[in-house]
């Protein structure tokens, strides 16, 4: 009796909050779906739902309005049945109803979510395909019968005619009967059907049922099998699945007939399994992204990709839609963007508004001509890191590419923020993996903020403008933006007087994305740190003020520094831009995240400049990528062979190699021909040079700076380069003098098959500084100084290569810093030595430019790479030996050619007047 | 007396009913099997010979080709059917339940475990088309 009690004022309870019982409510809404569905049936085809739906949402908002009329009431008839299920076990009464009848209704439950999936599918878009082909492979698994039942509910894989006529008629018809025998009534109950009526207008008004935009990376099913879909995600084997919710069902089925216990355990299970269920549905509703891994809620692309804003406007039901205007399918679907932007041109083929419409890149709403709501979480600036998953990678556009740019060294910038802890103390390692944009709040970490930390990709573009000089990040169009002369004046008088064209007849000159990769795009951040742009170009940069320029061969940047005419690098000089050597894979990545910017660097001097047989490819055996780049740059394929890179065998797609074994490489842009060079016959010789890279002799200066001093002062606010916000406090550098000369030599090591591998390679001071930070960290004398070299590839190449004397007699060279080298006699021996320019610096007794002490094996430099050094004892020994020759003879005498074949055996036929330096004291004898 | 020996009529006609499943069942099942069997011809894609070098999601196929070298798979996951449409680190990525496969069709991330099925095809000397059996 208590049970009977409770059970009634629940029942009341239930009737106060819903109006009626949940067995009314769930006919009630059933009716409306069944009333809506006949409705929604005139405007949907069939043939084409995904796009009869598209054009329900752009064109005809009162069909729209029927649909969501539709899909409400289909959602709140799943929720109502299966509480009215509950409401059966919690009230025992399963067993009052009919030994047939109970069999019929647990059937009707398979019934009901074949109604409710089928509905789903019925939308046609991705999600929808999706769900049609996991179904028919679950009902494929039922043994024998599987492929049978599968055929006859859904039918062919690319029809939806036999699952349209089970979901309209065959379901329908037969809930309505078991509805019938269950209820005893024909009609729901009226004031059931009013009072929910209202709920579900109300509903279908403020949240219309959405339509999943098929470039939406993330795939889930209807919300109510999202249980089911986190269940699979685990299980290998989904029959295990199917068979336990067969037998959940056959337990149903049976639970009249259980005896008191056993039945009371099995509702018990029942429920549990019903909550556990929910959760599943809530995780994977919640937490799951795009190929079903776990992703922050905040992050999911699912909720910021809904086509449909949430809140739809009134006087759109009353929209007088243009029928001489058109509705364009782009990629397989229906976009009203192009309804009102009819007239923009300025766009490559591959991304014109024609071929991928205008969400594909702009995401919003596609699905409305509405402007308010097509703009709705609309992306003005496609292809920054933070959209470009969505925008230029989404799956049917570039989706391998964001996430190879995503680690790449452009966007981590590893190397600065390794070497830059490595540095300030904060790290015993020059190789750790970081990422610019996860870095905290150490004092290395808001140095990088503070000074470095806006060149790289992932920082995010604002402003509508071309790439100039102060441009950084804007992740893929940071290279790939291009305005014409006509895209600019628009954008002009779009900033001006916020005219917009391309809607009322006129044209829109579009900026465009394509390959057309210049000089300009790289120089923004590239003439920072290294200056290897300014450095190509042949420009210094100076410590003068703009004011203080006023003669030919100054130039002052946007930024207002003043750089001083030098000597460009050869492949400039000749026409060569940056992208005619750099090629995609180590611009915008392989993949891989390097901890140094040489390490993803793939092309070397030697693939253009070899004596040796060529290593080819010819286009048939080209990776998809660079082939397709081929073909967007309209370069000819057939019948060419193309050169590749020794590192990674990469094609490099604008070059080719004739019969005649003759080389030549095409710019990229200009389409100029270029031969390529072999080698000087001297570069080739066996011998002394072997390990001297092409850079060692041939880069003709590099920026070189003397006594940096970097602190923090507390009481000046800085700019977080990363989020534009100010920090208390800023770190700010010092900067010595600036110097334009050949740079200094040393060594970097690595390691091969064969064993470790010397090279001789380019130097420059990187980073000779003091780093205080006592401010910082408000210890007294927090002072740190690092006297380190960082190998630099400083793109100033000169055809001719170094004068002997500027290594071997050129204290600069081989890192002593600049000064007097002399080599005097004394006492009949050969002596080196050294006089500085510099005075010594107090933290280490070196002169304040040096790498390293004049041959003193205690006082040997340190590089930024681990692998990198500077001379040694010995090598600086051999080095002055030959500076020692140098002093008499010159250096294009038949001697001097011949000491670089092999200097060993020609020191042993010196003669008497040599005097040969102090550390070869039996040879001068001879 | 002779009452007792009649079949009452209601289960007579239920026997009736219930024999008639079994034919019509294998009528339903005939019926299909005929279906099925117009359709497979129909389970015939022809691949253009301009077709992209690299990985080229087609039609229900994911085609690799290099040059001559060309090997054709099934985009289905063989895990629950759904449709592979995208290669990500060069990985086949199952969209709806996360299943990864090497560009050889090999599954190196579950829940599938069978690897993708990979489909012979005929190449047309005449006209370069490639022609695949996907069913």
């Amino acid at each position: 009796m208590p049970d009977k009690q409770k059970n009634n004022s629940t029942d009341k309870l239930y009737s106060k909050l819903f109006g009626s019982t949940f067995g009314h409510i769930a006919f009630a809404s059933f009716f409306i779906a069944a009333i809506s569905g006949i409705l929604l049936a005139i405007p949907f085809d069939v043939k084409d739902p995904f796009n009869s739906i598209a054009l329900m949402l752009i064109a005809n908002p009162a069909a729209e309005f029927i649909r969501s009329v539709h899909y409400w009431s289909a959602q709140f008839f799943l929720v109502f049945a299966v509480l009215h299920i509950w409401d059966h076990l919690r009230k025992s009464t399963e067993k009052k109803v009919k030994k047939g009848v109970w069999l019929r209704l647990t059937i009707s439950l398979l019934a009901v979510f074949f109604v409710m999936i089928s509905g789903f599918i019925l939308k046609g878009d991705a999600d929808s395909i999706q769900a049609k082909r996991i179904l028919s492979s679950l009902l494929f698994e039922i043994p024998y019968f599987g492929k049978y039942i599968s055929y006859s509910l859904l039918g062919n894989e690319n029809s939806y005619q036999l699952i349209y006529v089970n979901h309209i008629a065959t379901t329908t018809i037969f809930l309505w009967l078991i509805i019938i025998e269950h209820v005893k009534l024909v009609w729901s109950n009226l004031r059931s059907t009013l009072y929910f009526l209202t709920f579900i207008l109300i509903a279908s008004f403020f949240f219309p049922a959405g339509l999943h935009n098929n470039s939406d990376p993330v795939m889930k099913g209807p919300w109510y099998f999202l249980g089911l879909q986190e269940l699979f995600h685990y299980f290998s084997y989904p029959s295990l699945v199917l068979i336990f919710f067969t037998l959940l069902i056959i337990l149903i089925w049976r639970l009249p007939k259980l005896p008191g216990k056993i039945g009371n355990y099995s509702k018990q299970f029942i429920i549990y399994t019903a909550i556990a269920y929910i959760i599943l549905i809530v995780i994977g509703y919640f937490f799951r992204g795009e190929n079903w891994e776990f992703t922050s809620p905040l992050k999911n692309p699912y909720f910021t990709t809904f086509t449909t804003p949430l809140l739809t406007k009134f006087q759109n039901y009353f929209t007088d839609f243009d029928s001489n205007k058109e509705i364009k399918t782009v990629l397989g679907q229906k976009e009203g963007c192009v309804y009102c932007h009819t007239n923009s041109k300025g766009f490559t083929v591959s991304h014109s508004p024609e071929i991928i419409g205008c969400a594909s890149c702009h995401l919003g709403n596609p699905f409305t001509i509405d402007k308010e709501l097509a703009h709705y979480d609309m992306v003005l600036i496609p292809g920054n890191l933070g959209n470009a998953k969505l925008t230029c990678g989404n799956t049917n556009c570039h989706p391998d590419i964001t996430d190879r740019v995503n680690n790449s060294i452009m966007t981590t910038m590893s190397g600065v923020v390794s070497v830059d802890k490595f540095v300030f103390g904060e790290s015993d390692s020059l190789n750790k993996l970081y990422r610019v944009d996860e870095i905290g709040n150490s004092a290395a970490d808001i140095h990088l903020k503070n000074l470095c930390a806006s060149c790289h990709l992932s920082k995010e573009k604002e402003k509508f403008e071309p790439v100039n000089q102060l441009s950084r990040g804007g992740g893929c169009i940071a290279c790939h933006l291009t305005y014409s002369g006509q895209a600019k004046q628009d954008l002009k008088e779009y900033l001006t007087v916020n005219k917009i064209k391309g809607i009322n007849g006129d044209t829109l000159f579009h900026p465009g994305i394509s390959l057309k990769v210049t000089n300009e795009h790289c120089f923004g951040c590239h003439s920072r740190s290294g200056r290897i742009s300014t450095n190509y170009e042949g420009w210094h940069e100076t410590q003068l003020d703009k004011s203080e320029v006023n003669s030919d061969g100054y130039r002052v940047l946007q930024d207002e520094r003043v750089f001083k005419f030098i000597t460009p690098d050869i492949h400039h000089q000749k026409g060569l831009e940056c992208i005619d050597c750099h090629n995609s894979y180590e611009l915008m990545g392989d993949g891989k995240m390097y901890a140094h910017e040489e390490n993803q660097t793939k092309i070397r001097c030697e693939d253009c400049h070899f004596s040796n047989k060529p290593e080819t490819i010819t286009f048939d055996k080209m990776d998809y990528e660079s082939l397709k780049i081929v073909r967007l740059r309209n370069l000819e394929i057939n019948n060419r062979k193309f050169l590749i890179t020794k590192k990674d065998s990469i094609p490099l797609i604008n070059t080719y190699v004739v019969q005649n074994d003759s080389i030549y490489l095409i710019g990229k842009n200009t389409k100029k021909v270029f031969p390529l060079k072999t080698p000087k016959p001297v570069c080739q010789t066996v011998g002394a040079h072997n390990n001297l890279s092409c850079n060692s002799c041939h880069t003709s200066w590099s920026p070189q700076c003397v006594g940096c001093h970097t602190e923090f002062i507390p009481n000046e606010e800085g700019i977080n380069h990363l989020t534009g916000n100010k920090t208390e406090g800023r770190w700010a550098e010092a900067s010595g003098v600036f110097f334009a000369e050949p740079p200094t030599l040393g060594i970097v090591e690595k390691e091969t098959a064969s064993g470790t591998k010397k090279k001789v390679e380019t130097f420059i001071p990187g980073m000779i500084l003091t780093v205080d930070k006592s401010e910082f960290t408000k210890k007294k004398d927090d002072v740190i100084f690092k006297r380190l070299f960082a190998p630099a590839v400083s793109h100033t190449t000169a055809a001719k290569g170094r004068t002997c004397k500027s290594c071997h007699n050129n204290p600069v060279a081989i890192g002593y810093g600049r000064g007097k080298l002399i080599y005097k006699t004394v006492n009949g021996k050969g002596v080196w030595a050294f006089e500085s320019t510099y005075a010594n610096d107090e933290n280490d007794g070196l002169p304040q430019d040096a790498w390293i002490g004049f041959l003193d094996a205690t006082k040997l430099g340190k590089s930024t790479r681990t692998n990198a050094r500077s001379f040694n004892l010995t090598e600086q020994k051999r080095i002055l030996t030959v500076g020692a020759c140098l002093t008499c003879h010159k250096e294009n005498s038949e001697i001097m050619k011949k000491s670089l074949i092999d200097f060993d055996a020609l020191l042993k036929q010196v003669s008497e007047k040599c005097i040969l330096p102090e550390w070869n004291p039996g040879l001068q004898q001879k | 007396m002779n009452n007792n020996s009649k079949i009452p009529r209601r289960k007579f006609l239920k026997s009736i009913a219930g024999l008639l499943v079994i034919p019509s069942i294998a009528v339903w099942i005939e019926s299909i099997k005929t279906r099925l069997k117009i359709n497979l011809k129909s389970k015939k894609i022809v691949l253009p010979p301009d077709l992209n070098e690299g990985i080229v999601f087609y039609d229900g196929l994911i085609v690799k080709k290099n040059g001559e070298n060309i090997k054709i798979f099934s985009s289905t996951c063989t895990h629950l059917g759904c449709k592979i449409n995208q290669e990500k680190n060069n990985r086949f990525v199952c969209p709806c339940h996360g299943s990864q496969f090497t560009l050889s069709g090999e599954v190196v991330k579950g829940p599938a475990t069978k690897n993708l099925m990979q489909l012979n095809f005929t190449k047309d000397k005449k006209t370069g088309k490639i022609i695949v059996y996907a069913g």
